[in-house]
C-alpha cells in the first residue's frame, strides 16, 4: 500500500513537472526566442559590418599585413611568378594595390570575421564545460547556441555580401586599370618598335630594347620599367620616389643604364633609332682617321641638309675634338691601342623628322688579324652594317706596280702590312661562327688614302663610282666575290680622309657612313637613295 | 633600407572600399529601420499565437 501511494505521488510530481516545463516553454522560452533571434541576427549583421570597417581603416592590431616593395623584391608579395628565367626577380617597387594588397585586405576581413565568431563558439563550449552537471550543457544548447547561431549567420551573411560587392567593385577598377596598362604598354612598345629604338652599351656592347633605370634617389635598379603590376602610369620605388613607367618617359627623366653591366647608356638610348656601325680593317689601314674625318664630313654635310650631328656625351665629344684637330691639321692619328676594346663614339643625328644615335666602333687592327683575338668584339654581332677599310697600298698588285721606287710612297702612305682579303676572311669567319646573319647586313668597302692613290698612274682608271672594277683589276677578286657572297648588299667607296675633301665630294669620308645610315632607316641626305622609297615605288 | 609607409594609392583604394562598406551599412540600416515595425508586429503576433495556443489548451485532456 505505501508503495502504491508513493508511486501515485511520483506520477503526480512528474506530471506537474512536465506541465510546468511546457508552461515555461510556451509562456517564456518561445517568446524569448522570438525576440532574441531577430536581435541576434541584427547583432551579427552589425558585427559583420564592423569588421571590414575596422580592418580597412587599419585600427590597432587589426591592420592587415602590408605588401611592401621589400616583399616584391624578396618574392613574398603574392604576385604571379615572372615568366622565363629571370635571375634578378621583380624590381624594388611597390605593387599596385589592385594586384596584391586588395587580396590581402579582403582575405583579412574574412579571416578576422571567421576568427572572432570562432572565438565566440569556443566561449560557448567553455561555459558548458564550466558546469559540473549536464544542466550546464542543456542551458548552452537550448539557450546560447540558437542565439549565437543567428549571430554567426547574420555576421557571415553581412561579410559575404560586403566581400562580394567590394570584390565586384575591385574587379571593375582592375579592368579599367588593366586597360590603361595595356594601352600605355603597347603604345610605348609600338613607338619604340616603329622608331627602331634600342639601347646599346658603349662599353660591353650589349644591345637591349629594355634598358635598366636606376632610381634617381636611391640608385636601386629598375630592370623592367614598363607599365605592369608595379604601376600603370607611375611606380613607387622602394625608397618612396615616384618613377614614370614607360621607357619613353623614363628615358627623359632618369639615367638609362645597360641591363648587362649597368654602365650609363648614351642620352636618348632606347628612345631614338640606334645605328651601330663597326669599322674594321688591318693595322694602319686608316680606320681611325676615316671615323673622325667621316664624322667631321657628316657634320658639315648634315648642316647643308637641315640636319645636325651632335655629340651628347662628353667622352665622344672629347674623342671627336681630338680626332678632328688631327684631321684639320693634317697630322697622323694616334695608333689605336692594341688589346684594348674600343668605347663607342656616339653622335646624335637629327633630321627634320627623326633622330638617331650613331655608334661607331673602331677597334685596333690587331683584333682582326687573328681569329682568336676578335671573339670579344661583340659589337660586330649587333651591327646594322659594317665598314671594311681597304688600304690600297697594302694590295700586292699595287706594291708590284709601284716597283722598287714605290717604297717611298709606301712609307709616306704608312701602308698596312696585312692583306685586305686575309683580314676580311678572319672577320667574316668570326661573324659566321657567332651566328650573325651577314646575308641581311650591308657592307661598305672603303678604299682609303685616295688623296695619295689618285695621283699615281696605277689609279688612272680609279673613279669613285668604279671602285669595284678597280679592285678586280687589282687582283682583289677574292675579296669582292667573298664580300658579295656573304653580305646582302655591298657598296664600294673611294675615300680621302683629309681636311681638304669637301663635304659633297665623291671621295668624302662621310659617304660610307651616310649610305649605311640610310640603309639602317635614317635618310640623312636627300640625294641618298632611300631603300624604303624604292621598295614602295617598285610596288 | 627601411621602406616608407604604404603608398597614397593604398590609402585611396582602402578609403574607397571603406566608403563602399559604409554605403552598404547605411542601406542595410535604412532597410532595418524601415522593417522594424513589421518585424515588431510579426514578433508580437507570433508571441500572441503561442500564448493563445497555451490559453486555449483543452484542460480536459488532463
Amino acid at each position: 500500500m505505501p508503495y502504491l501511494i508513493g508511486f501515485t505521488f511520483a506520477l503526480a510530481a512528474i506530471y506537474v513537472a512536465i506541465w510546468l516545463t511546457v508552461a515555461a516553454v510556451m509562456l517564456f522560452v518561445i517568446p524569448a526566442f522570438l525576440i532574441m533571434l531577430p536581435v541576434g541576427l541584427l547583432s551579427g549583421v552589425l558585427w559583420g559590418c564592423t569588421v571590414p570597417i575596422v580592418t580597412l581603416t587599419g585600427y590597432s592590431r587589426w591592420q592587415p599585413r602590408t605588401i611592401t616593395a621589400q616583399d616584391v623584391k624578396q618574392g613574398t608579395s603574392n604576385l604571379p611568378r615572372l615568366r622565363g628565367d629571370n635571375p634578378f626577380g621583380r624590381d624594388p617597387a611597390w605593387p599596385s594595390y589592385l594586384v596584391a594588397q586588395s587580396r590581402v585586405d579582403l582575405s583579412e576581413i574574412w579571416h578576422r570575421t571567421v576568427g572572432t565568431l570562432g572565438k565566440g563558439w569556443r566561449k560557448c563550449r567553455d561555459i558548458g564545460d564550466g558546469w559540473d552537471n549536464p544542466v550546464g550543457w542543456v542551458v548552452v544548447v537550448v539557450g546560447l547556441v540558437p542565439v549565437y547561431l543567428t549571430v554567426s549567420v547574420g555576421a557571415l551573411a553581412a561579410v559575404v555580401a560586403i566581400l562580394l560587392i567590394c570584390g565586384a567593385a575591385l574587379l571593375v577598377v582592375t579592368a579599367s586599370w588593366l586597360l590603361v596598362v595595356g594601352v600605355l604598354r603597347s603604345g610605348d612598345y609600338l613607338v619604340r618598335r616603329l622608331r627602331g629604338a634600342s639601347g646599346s652599351c658603349p662599353l660591353c656592347y650589349h644591345v637591349s630594347s629594355l634598358p635598366a633605370f636606376p632610381c634617381a634617389q636611391c640608385q636601386q635598379v629598375h630592370r623592367d620599367i614598363r607599365p605592369g603590376l608595379l604601376g600603370a602610369v607611375w611606380r613607387r620605388c622602394i625608397c618612396g620616389a615616384r618613377l614614370p613607367t614607360t621607357v619613353l618617359r623614363a628615358a627623359f627623366q632618369l639615367q638609362t643604364s645597360c641591363p648587362n653591366c649597368l654602365a650609363p647608356l648614351r642620352s636618348g638610348a632606347a628612345v631614338h633609332r640606334d645605328i651601330r656601325l663597326p669599322v674594321f680593317g688591318p693595322v694602319s689601314a686608316g680606320k681611325t682617321r676615316l671615323v673622325y674625318a667621316g664624322l667631321r664630313a657628316l657634320r658639315e654635310q648634315a648642316a647643308t641638309a637641315s640636319a645636325s650631328v651632335e655629340f651628347t656625351d662628353e667622352q665622344s665629344k672629347q674623342a671627336f675634338d681630338q680626332g678632328d684637330e688631327i684631321v684639320r691639321d693634317g697630322g697622323d692619328t694616334t695608333k689605336t691601342p692594341a688589346g684594348q676594346l674600343p668605347t663607342a663614339i656616339t653622335a646624335q643625328i637629327t633630321t627634320t623628322r627623326r633622330k638617331a644615335l650613331l655608334h661607331l666602333f673602331d677597334a685596333a687592327g690587331e683584333f682582326y688579324i687573328d681569329r682568336s683575338d676578335n671573339s670579344e668584339l661583340l659589337f660586330l654581332d649587333h651591327a646594322q652594317g659594317l665598314v671594311f677599310v681597304v688600304d690600297p697600298f697594302s694590295i700586292p698588285w699595287v706594291q708590284d706596280q709601284l716597283g722598287g721606287s714605290g717604297q717611298i710612297m709606301l712609307v709616306r702612305a704608312n701602308a698596312a702590312v696585312d692583306k685586305p682579303d686575309a683580314v676580311y676572311r678572319v672577320t667574316a669567319g668570326r661573324l659566321r661562327d657567332y651566328g650573325v646573319r651577314t646575308s641581311s647586313q650591308r657592307l661598305a668597302i672603303a678604299v682609303t688614302k685616295a688623296d695619295l692613290l689618285v695621283k699615281l698612274p696605277l689609279a688612272r682608271n680609279l673613279h669613285p663610282h668604279r671602285v669595284k672594277e678597280w679592285l678586280l683589276a687589282a687582283e682583289m677578286d677574292n675579296l669582292v666575290l667573298a664580300a658579295e657572297r656573304d653580305f646582302a648588299e655591298v657598296k664600294y667607296f673611294l675615300v680621302a680622309s683629309v681636311h681638304s675633301t669637301r663635304a659633297a665630294d665623291p671621295m668624302s669620308p662621310a659617304n660610307p657612313f651616310a649610305w649605311l645610315i640610310a640603309r639602317a632607316g635614317l635618310q640623312l641626305f636627300p640625294d641618298e637613295p632611300n631603300p624604303t622609297k624604292q621598295a614602295e615605288e617598285a610596288v | 633600407m627601411t621602406a616608407p609607409g604604404p603608398t597614397t594609392a593604398y590609402h585611396v583604394h582602402r578609403a574607397v572600399l571603406t566608403v563602399i562598406v559604409l554605403i552598404i551599412i547605411l542601406l542595410t540600416s535604412y532597410l532595418v529601420v524601415r522593417g522594424i515595425p513589421s518585424l515588431r508586429q510579426w514578433v508580437i503576433s507570433a508571441i500572441d499565437a503561442v500564448q493563445d495556443e497555451w490559453t486555449s489548451w483543452d484542460w480536459r485532456l488532463l
